[in-house]
């Protein structure tokens, strides 16, 4: 079975004012199979949802292949991207800003099947209010504005767009992050159930571990444009290897960690480094507490430690990091 | 809330909730009525007012209230109220026309500049500011008096040398729309420029453009009465200007001749500014949560 | 029993919508003791953040004002205190960390200007001095080599620099409450470690207390002694956070802690769906319906819900809770 979607070495470059250039993703590589769920981890700067967009086609590639179902989607243009469109679709962020203000709702979730020409008047207004009922909708709500909507119900709009084609693939950006924590569950709980029920895959994109962790079936740890590690969920929580994936790890809040005490905690010293000239060598060293001569010097490769495990660290399977691993462990519940 | 109501609320367009916040603005509902009745009374008024306003008709410099025609005769023995009724209708006109032509340069330049960034911004902008430099009413007197001066030159001219900032402003409202998620997620199902530009953003970008429009009558009528105080008026049509430029050398003898038309200009145009304040704070959220 | 450091009592914010009041916090009642942190928790539209503008007086008016209680900061009442005494209040005793870091900073002066400047006109500290000062609170927020960074404009600092500097300048008085307000929502998860990590250690040094506004249950359980959840502008439980997370009594309260994935190491295999709260916050206009505001919402709603709010019962071991099933149990 194809690949829903292909990434091979994928650069996106952005021109800055000065002649110099961002390099916001650079050199990205995975697969998404049918009907899983890929999350790519990572802070602001990461270029996590530079990479989705580009993938989305809605970002310039600047170098890379994107294959969508197995087609090359990289540079197509008019007729061959409204198909791809079709195919792959976008959950946005903040669902005050992703609904055009102007527009009642039964016709936002309407206009991908009038722009990309799917069925009859007939059959999209049918498949509206099927729609509607899908994502937790009245059929009545039809005619409100976005701003007539609280924020979950806003993003339950944003979700009907993105199914409105019947797409396989759907590039949930952030979904959740701008909700309150009550209606994250709500929104959580329908992505996973239209995954169960529609067989959808998700390029699923977050800064928040423990909703990635209960989501995806893939993770990939992003790091100032680079994967730095990636694996199952099972590998990744089980054993993670990267010092940058610990310090993730380590910085959630979690209930179980009642007054836990700083020091315990790895610490992330300053900031990370500018992504328009990246230093030589790994990328986090300079905030790493392991870091050594060598981090400084090459850059580690994206290496397969085992399964389809693989982190991007010289020292990954050395004692002391193996050992912070376990104390995180220690600090959270198993599963 | 929707959960636990049983009926679905009534659908509230941004344009309904911005006329709600107008109609609570009494000076803008005042400035609306002077309007429509400036309007309605050039419209209709010469069929009801039928007394012919180029004609002479009674004795030169009559004061008003002193014959039958009730606002006096200027100094060709014109009847003053006649004047006006029909000067108001080339003034609107002038200035309704010459407001259409500023905001569709300026709407149509500053969409592309700000939606499409880059040279072709560059390009716009640079033309944009050439325009912005020249000295307003030296430009637009040079236009008439080459394509000579009837009412639609007038409104060209006027149109041409106003539409700057309209621009400006255009294009700073679309380069903060089109950075907006809606208008990303309208490409991602397959949305072109054309509709972008002109069915999303525009629509979007519209409430500082309506009330930027309004004044630009309000600006035009304006400029008309300058052009025509100094003579460069169409011939065969009488304006507010053109009766204040008319009746000046007499102005000691009968201030009425001027008091008049610059009366209707000055409320004319302090409708527009009333209405357009009235627009300003209905589109205006911040003022509309309180 | 001494008094605590600050007490409020019965208070009640109303907003004026056509010709109404409407109050959005009421019969909120609470006390803060001398180096002690309260976490806040709810939803958004909860009144936690006008709870906190009004203990330093700053319930914007229009339309907002305290219609009713007491708010005794060392048993000196602040409700109805001259904008004098506030601002002395403001300035020496209580002060308070926004969300958005950058628009809460001057972008037309230095930081350690603006640190400077608070310094000065708290101490009465010469100019010099007020410098010198000013360093030495950015070198305790852990901002490195601040003699060079002091002459840096908000700008040119990233998001996490921009929030401590905040703390600076509300640290710089040694405030006896420091108020924060989702401090650290704008920020990265390794960032906003490190300025919890501060907090704590802060308080160590200084001895501050603090309220801490959020909506994050991991949050409130790795920085914060006590916990009050507020719904629809009331307290309907409060206890000690050990207790809020691991046995809570409200069902809205059982509903937020459970409603939000856990990490796990390892991973369960089979994935749940989360506890789901269903709808949405009444709004304040709304409120004047009988019954407990929650009820609509509720998974163990009973008949009486409907028709009574629960008044907030104090229990046996010192935990309070506003809901029938607890003096269902009682009785």
């Amino acid at each position: 079975m194809t690949n829903v979607l292909e990434v091979e070495n994928l650069k996106v470059h952005f021109p800055t004012g000065k002649g110099g250039k961002v390099h916001a993703v650079d050199g990205l590589s995975f697969t998404l199979a049918p009907g899983t769920a890929f999350g790519l981890v990572g802070e602001s700067g990461s270029g996590k949802t530079t990479a989705a967009m580009a993938c989305a086609r809605l970002t310039d590639i600047t170098s890379g292949t994107v294959r969508l179902n197995g087609r090359d989607i990289t540079h197509v243009s008019g007729a061959e991207l409204k198909k791809a469109r079709r195919d792959i679709q976008v959950v946005f962020q903040d669902p005050y800003a992703s609904l055009n203000p102007r527009e009642r709702a039964g016709s936002i979730v309407r206009r991908p099947m009038d722009l990309l020409e799917i069925g009859s008047p007939s059959e999209r207004d049918a498949r509206v209010d099927e729609l509607f009922a899908l994502v937790g909708l009245r059929p009545d709500q039809k005619d409100l504005f976005p701003h007539q909507f609280s924020g979950g119900q806003r993003q339950r709009i944003g979700v009907a767009r993105a199914l409105a084609t019947n797409p396989g693939l759907i590039v949930c950006d952030e979904p959740v992050s701008a909700l309150d924590v009550a209606i994250q569950a709500q929104i959580l709980n329908l992505l996973g159930r239209l995954k169960r029920d529609l067989g959808l895959s998700y390029l699923f994109i977050s800064h928040d571990l423990a909703v990635v962790q209960h989501l995806c079936d893939q993770i990939a740890v992003m790091y100032l444009g680079q994967i730095v590690e990636i694996g199952s969920r099972k590998e990744l929580f089980t054993r993670p290897l990267h010092p940058y994936t610990h310090a993730l790890i380590s910085a959630v809040p979690s209930p179980e960690r009642i007054g836990l005490d700083g020091n315990a905690r790895i610490r992330l010293k300053g900031d990370p480094p500018s992504p328009i000239s990246p230093p030589e060598g790994c990328r986090f060293a300079g905030r790493c507490a392991f870091a050594e001569d060598r981090c400084r010097a090459t850059t580690p490769p994206l290496r397969v430690i085992e399964g389809g495990h693989a982190v991007a660290c010289h020292r990954a399977e050395e004692p002391d990091l193996a050992a912070i691993a376990i104390a995180q462990a220690e600090s959270l519940p198993a599963g | 809330m929707t959960d636990v109501t049983t009926t679905a609320p009534k659908p509230v367009s941004p344009s309904m909730q911005a006329w709600r916040m107008f109609r609570q603005n009494h000076a803008a509902v005042l400035g609306l009525g002077i309007l429509i009745a400036i309007i309605v009374i050039s419209l209709l008024g010469p069929y009801i007012y039928t007394v012919p306003p180029r004609d002479m008709v009674w004795m030169p410099l009559t004061p008003p209230g002193t014959s039958e025609y009730v606002l006096g005769t200027d100094y060709l023995g014109r009847d003053l109220l006649a004047g006006l009724i029909n000067g108001g209708r080339v003034t609107l006109a002038v200035g309704f026309a010459a407001a259409l032509i500023t905001v569709a340069i300026g709407i149509s330049v500053g969409a592309l500049a700000g939606f499409f960034g880059g040279r072709v911004d560059n390009f716009l902008m640079r033309v944009t500011e050439f325009f912005q430099v020249l000295p307003n009413l030296l430009f637009a007197m040079v236009v008439v008096m080459l394509f000579g001066p009837d009412l639609l030159n007038i409104s060209i001219a006027i149109g041409i040398v106003s539409w700057t900032s309209t621009a400006r402003l255009t294009r700073g409202e679309f380069m903060r729309i089109r950075e907006m998620d809606f208008v990303k997620a309208e490409r991602s199902i397959g949305a072109g420029n054309t509709r972008l530009i002109w069915r999303v953003i525009l629509p979007n970008a519209a409430p500082p453009l309506i009330v930027v429009s309004a004044l630009a009558i309000g600006t035009a009528i304006l400029f008309e009465a300058g052009l025509s105080f100094l003579g460069l008026s169409d011939p065969n049509s009488t304006s507010w200007g053109r009766m204040i430029g008319d009746n000046r050398p007499y102005i000691l003898d009968s201030p009425w001749g001027v008091t008049f038309p610059g009366l209707c200009i000055f409320l004319t145009v302090l409708a527009i500014s009333l209405i357009g304040d009235g627009l300003n704070d209905a589109f205006n959220p911040k003022l509309r949560e309180r | 029993m001494t008094t605590p450091l600050l007490s409020v009592r019965d208070l009640e914010i109303a907003f004026r919508s056509d010709g109404t009041d409407i109050p959005v916090v009421r019969d909120l009642s609470f006390d803060l003791a001398h180096g002690e942190t309260l976490g806040i928790v709810g939803e958004s539209g909860c009144g936690k953040s006008i709870t906190a503008l009004s203990l330093l007086g700053l319930v914007p008016s229009p339309p907002g004002r305290v219609t009713k209680g007491q708010i005794l900061f060392e048993g000196e009442d602040l409700v109805g205190a001259r904008e004098q005494r506030l601002n002395q209040v403001r300035g020496n005793d209580i002060s308070m960390v926004f969300q958005e870091p950058m628009t809460s900073l001057n972008p037309v002066y230095t930081i350690g200007e603006q640190i400077a400047e608070t310094a000065r006109v708290h101490f009465g500290l010469s100019k010099a001095k007020a410098w010198k000062r000013a360093v030495e609170m950015l070198s305790l927020v852990g901002i490195p080599s601040p003699d060079q960074r002091a002459y840096d404009y908000p700008h040119q600092l990233s998001g996490g620099m921009r929030q401590r500097v905040m703390i600076a300048i509300a640290l710089v008085c040694e405030p006896k409450i420091l108020i924060a307000d989702e401090p650290t929502t704008a920020l990265d998860v390794t960032v906003q470690a490190q300025i919890f990590d501060l907090f704590q250690d802060l308080k160590r040094q200084i001895g501050a207390a603090i309220i801490l506004i959020t909506h994050d249950i991991g949050v409130v359980a790795q920085m914060t002694d006590r916990v009050m959840v507020m719904y629809a502008g009331r307290k309907i439980e409060e206890g000690p956070v050990a207790q809020f997370v691991r046995d809570p009594r409200h069902p809205y309260t059982s509903g937020l802690v459970s409603c939000i994935p856990r990490l796990m190491m390892p991973p369960s295999d089979e994935v749940e769906d989360l506890f789901e709260i269903p709808g949405v916050v009444p709004a304040p206009r709304d409120l004047n319906r009988p019954g407990c505001p929650f009820s609509p919402r509720c998974n163990r709603v009973m008949p009486r819900c409907r028709d009574e709010n629960p008044a907030l019962e104090v229990r046996a071991d010192g935990r309070k809770v506003a809901c029938w099933l607890e003096t269902e149990v009682a009785a």
